[in-house]
């Protein structure tokens, strides 16, 4: 029978991996709301980033809550050279284009994780790994809680960069508007790569919390990839406020689920989720039709 | 320019290039090829056959990332009935590719209303699904171990023969459809899918009928090929499927008759030539491959093809 305390559990795993895909769900919706273009190599961001993460701790020795930062610095020059290169030379051909670009891209990263680090998976402990704290009769990692906060802090600091800085107005004046920023002197190649940069960053901070509360493997990225476009279809695309409610409710949701019905129907409930609602409703949950 | 460009029918030019590519692949088996030679040229037909299916789809403008579900459909449905029902093996085929254009007519009923991204995503979550349901119904399928399935016929000569009869016709089918009312309003809807309704194209049905006749062939490749493999696991849902089609369909040309022949041709070809490098470059190199085929030649070798014969004439 389930009790209370496997529920609680199940509850705070829920909202622990919610996190990381708010953080995957708002950096895509951050890229589509300026460039109108879904990058489905996302994941792939994500683990690179989980991988610079590991190496930052396993060979410089710092704290892994550190080298969170270092793996974002590493990861968004990394996302600028790949939309730069890859993104920039495509954008505005066809939306098809889009798509096979990325697939690309995912066979280019996954398996050059493969070839330079193996495909052995590695974990990354932190200096709190067993220590709990007890909420009743649950007991609750601190790692998990560290994680919200980091989460909470990454949010806050990019809703600081789009509303105070010069590069955040013009990234909102791009997405509202293309042309017309244009036209007010902005730089939309500019805004472009440094959208896909703060997106990709986004990207490598989920990665490492991941890694962190996971473990972590060259394949990791795909799946927290297509949930996260499972929450932005479900909150609405560019939609951020939609994005945070979207991932909480999906990491519990699937958590569930896999309480609920079992282990292999973890990644096909979502699935069918995603489906179920785009039949009801082509546009997504919150979206507006295009 | 050329008038006989412009004779239709038979002796049209398309027509006879066509008949003549025919002539040469059918006289190949008499050269007395290798076995390994043999089973390339087959996986070839087979790649053909699974990718202008793919292509079909994209001709209305949706491009499935999911496709390796229609192609696992087909092949489970065809080898169980042989198994358990010990149904005719051609028969099973054509089962096979009922089945999987009946599960493309409901997915269809969802995908047809959605953007490309959305379209993507589903499609994609469809294999993820497909692939669960093989797995939680193990007492049948057998899970990830996979069972044997029975050879349709005796020689590599004689699964090449099936195999080229088998794609042509389909390719041909594709050719008719494409070319007639119907591939005009595949084409209008890929263009444009408003405009295309404002002159009265109901989008909805054709999209749903590329939908159908694209699954349909996909499952009869599935069945042809676990037969010819003589094995079938979950590892047909793999991803690698479902992206193949995509990277021949773009290579040889999207929206073209010729473009999955010759990027199966060429992409079966650079797959085996890499063997000498280790699995893992080798995807790494395929997807150089892509990414660098979308941004310098994304329309195609079938285009550069055209491009280089027009210039022959000049």
């Amino acid at each position: 029978m389930i009790d209370v305390v496997t529920l609680s559990l199940t509850l705070m795993w829920g909202v622990a991996i919610g996190c990381i895909y708010i953080l995957m769900a708002t950096g895509l919706n951050l890229i589509f709301g300026v460039m109108k273009i879904v990058n489905f190599a996302h994941g792939q961001l994500l683990m690179l980033g989980a991988y610079m993460c590991y190496w930052s701790w396993f060979i410089l020795g710092v704290n892994p809550y550190f080298a969170i930062l270092l793996s974002m610095i590493i990861v968004s020059i990394v996302g600028a050279a790949v939309e730069r290169l890859c993104f920039s030379p495509i954008i505005g051909t066809s939306k098809l284009n889009e798509i096979f670009v990325s697939l690309g891209l995912i066979y280019i990263f996954d398996y050059t994780a493969v070839m330079l680090w193996t495909d052995k998976p590695r974990s990354i402990v932190t200096p709190f790994e067993y220590s709990t704290f007890s909420l009743g009769v649950v007991a609750i990692s601190y790692d998990w809680l560290i994680a919200i906060m980091v989460v909470s802090m990454i949010l806050v600091g990019m809703f600081l960069i789009l509303a105070k800085t010069k590069i955040g107005r013009a990234m909102r004046a791009t997405s509202q508007n293309m042309e017309a920023a244009m036209m007010m002197g902005i730089n939309v190649k500019k805004v472009y790569t440094a959208s896909f940069s703060l997106g990709s960053a986004l990207a490598a901070a989920a990665g490492s919390l991941f890694g962190i509360i996971f473990s972590l493997d060259p394949y990791m990225g795909s799946l927290p990839a297509i949930k996260a476009f499972a929450i932005i279809i479900l909150g609405g695309l560019g939609s951020i406020r939609g994005a945070v409610i979207g991932g909480l409710l999906y990491g519990i949701a699937e958590n569930m689920a896999t309480l609920f019905l079992g282990g292999i129907w973890r990644h096909a409930v979502a699935f069918a989720v995603l489906i179920i609602v785009l039949t009801v409703k082509p546009t997504g949950l919150f979206g507006e039709g295009r | 320019m050329n008038i006989s460009l412009k004779a239709s029918g038979v002796f049209s030019p398309k027509c006879l290039i066509a008949i003549l590519v025919l002539m040469l692949a059918s006289i190949i088996p008499i050269l007395q090829p290798s076995q390994y030679i043999l089973h390339l040229l087959i996986l070839m037909g087979i790649y053909a056959l699974y990718s202008s299916s793919w292509n079909l789809l994209a001709y209305t403008g949706q491009a499935s990332l999911g496709h390796s579900a229609f192609l696992g459909l087909g092949g489970y449905t065809s080898s169980l009935l042989i198994i358990k029902f010990g149904v005719d093996p051609w028969l099973s085929l054509l089962t096979g590719g009922a089945s999987a254009a009946a599960v493309g007519f409901l997915i269809g009923l969802t995908c047809v209303r959605l953007r490309e991204w959305f379209l993507a995503m589903v499609t994609f979550g469809f294999a993820v699904i497909a692939e669960t349901a093989v797995m939680a119904l193990d007492w049948v399928t057998q899970g990830a171990t996979g069972y044997a399935t029975n050879a349709l016929l005796d020689s590599r000569v004689q699964y090449y023969y099936t195999i080229l009869v088998l794609a042509s016709v389909t390719i041909a089918i594709i050719y008719l459809v494409v070319q007639s009312k119907i591939g005009l309003a595949f084409s209008a809807i890929r263009e444009n899918q408003l405009e295309a309704e404002g002159m009265g194209i109901n989008t909805v049905k054709y999209k749903l009928l590329a939908f159908v006749l694209s699954s349909f062939f996909t499952g009869v490749a599935g069945g042809f090929l676990v037969h010819y493999i003589g094995y079938i696991s979950n590892e047909i849902f793999s991803f690698h499927h479902s992206f193949m089609p995509l990277i021949i369909s773009v290579t040889g040309g999207l929206n073209t008759i010729t473009g999955p022949i010759i990027g199966s041709i060429i992409i079966l070809s650079i797959w085996e030539a890499l063997k000498i490098i280790n699995p893992i470059q080798r995807m790494i190199a395929i997807g150089v491959f892509l990414t660098l085929v979308v941004i310098f030649m994304p329309r195609g070798l079938h285009y550069v093809a055209l491009k280089v014969l027009r210039s022959l004439k000049m």
